[in-house]
């Protein structure tokens, strides 16, 4: 269950506090919570378990303010242990890079200003989408088709620079 | 909440703008817990989201100049909000190998091979006229360009002749978008006798069983003119 539903949860909860260092901490205390829970009353629908997971992180988040005290007794030690511990990444740095290089790529290799303009108004000031193919004069395969292309460039463009990254380290290694 | 309709109505985006409805979050996250190609989805549209919002506090940037002039005008002509409202109809503008790939010409290179005469020919649908001709000649390379509207990850392409119950004369699976974002469909010149074809696209996706789907996406019409 954990090594299944960490890095969702985990994702989740960044979401809903904006802080995915302080979601790590969170998602220890979603799971702490979920297995207590689900060694003294089973699941009636087992197939609900991905919902039931969401509304315990959810009700976590919520909390998050607060300041409480849990007594780990009982506690599978060895599940949580299993939480994947996200440390910076050696070359963070450097992929925070990359994925600037790689948006500065895609800009460039957008010859129709239109949809650079696209770009700009979703993602950076979060326009609807509706209003922006009203103001641009485009209908909606065509937005749907730059948003998929930019992406589809985009993660060839990290997956190449991570293919370098990894090489370089274990050069340096 | 299956994967179609969390592409077709962006949902991956949308949650990350937080302009999703109750029941579309609530569908959304239950599924990110547990599906890792999702996570993957958020994962880069956050990354993008958050490249794009550096990138443009930058200093200003330069686009690629565009080597033959087309680009812009195919994409201008194509999407253009007159485009519902104009006549269709098929233009073919036949652009020599010599200016893309063979800058000296055809015929036998330094290295002592032959080089096949190529003609790339972009094929562009807007609705209204008839069809302009696509000259085949024997012994040359033909490319046509097409430019889809879909979005899917790869797509099918067919030519059968233009009449009721022809069977596929030509066709390729998975093709990927290249040259300009289209599809470069690449056959011997004598292929195709004179006469009036379709170019068919569809879009090719997998279904949970790993079963292939295709979506029919354009169908393009084109005629055939035999060189003089």
């Amino acid at each position: 269950m954990v090594g299944r539903y960490s890095r969702g949860l985990g994702y989740l909860l960044a979401h809903q506090i904006g802080d995915h260092e302080r979601a790590r901490d969170l998602l220890q205390e979603t799971f702490y919570i979920a297995i207590e829970k689900l060694r003294k009353t089973e699941l009636k629908k087992p197939e609900r378990l991905a919902g039931y997971l969401r509304g315990i992180a959810l009700r976590v988040a919520l909390n998050a303010g607060r300041r409480r005290k849990r007594e780990p007794a009982g506690l599978d030690i060895s599940a949580i242990a299993a939480i994947p511990h996200n440390e910076p990444r050696q070359f963070q740095h450097v992929a925070s890079k990359e994925t600037l290089s790689a948006v500065r790529k895609i800009l460039q290799s957008m010859p129709v200003k239109r949809d650079r303009e696209l770009l700009t108004r979703f993602y950076i000031y979060d326009q609807d989408k509706q209003e922006i193919c009203r103001e641009l004069g485009l209908n909606s395969l065509h937005f749907n088709r730059v948003l998929f292309r930019a992406k589809n460039r985009f993660r060839k463009l990290l997956e190449k620079s991570t293919e370098v990254s990894d090489f370089m380290s274990s050069n340096n290694d | 909440m299956n994967e179609k309709y969390i592409e077709l109505h962006l949902v991956v985006d949308r949650y990350l703008q937080d302009t999703l409805s109750a029941g579309e979050v609530a569908e959304f996250e239950e599924r990110l817990t547990w599906d890792q190609e999702l996570i993957d989805e958020l994962d880069l549209a956050e990354r993008l989201r958050d490249g794009l919002r550096e990138a443009t506090g930058e200093v200003s940037y330069t686009v690629a100049a565009d080597r033959t002039g087309i680009g812009n005008w195919l994409s201008n002509l194509f999407f253009a909000p007159q485009y519902a409202a104009a006549a269709s109809f098929v233009l073919a503008v036949s652009l020599t190998a010599g200016v893309l790939l063979n800058p000296f010409g055809a015929g036998r290179g330094t290295d002592g091979f032959q080089a096949t005469p190529t003609e790339i020919v972009p094929l562009v649908v807007v609705r209204g006229a008839t069809a302009s001709p696509v000259v085949f000649s024997p012994g040359t390379q033909l490319v046509l360009l097409v430019d889809v509207t879909g979005s899917h990850a790869s797509y099918r392409v067919t030519i059968r002749a233009d009449q009721p119950g022809a069977s596929p004369l030509w066709t390729h699976d998975d093709m990927l978008p290249t040259y300009l974002e289209s599809l470069a469909v690449s056959m011997p010149g004598g292929l195709l006798e004179a006469g009036p074809y379709v170019l068919t696209v569809e879009g090719v996706s997998t279904s949970d069983d790993g079963e292939k789907i295709y979506e029919h996406i354009q169908n393009t019409p084109f005629e055939s003119v035999p060189a003089e």
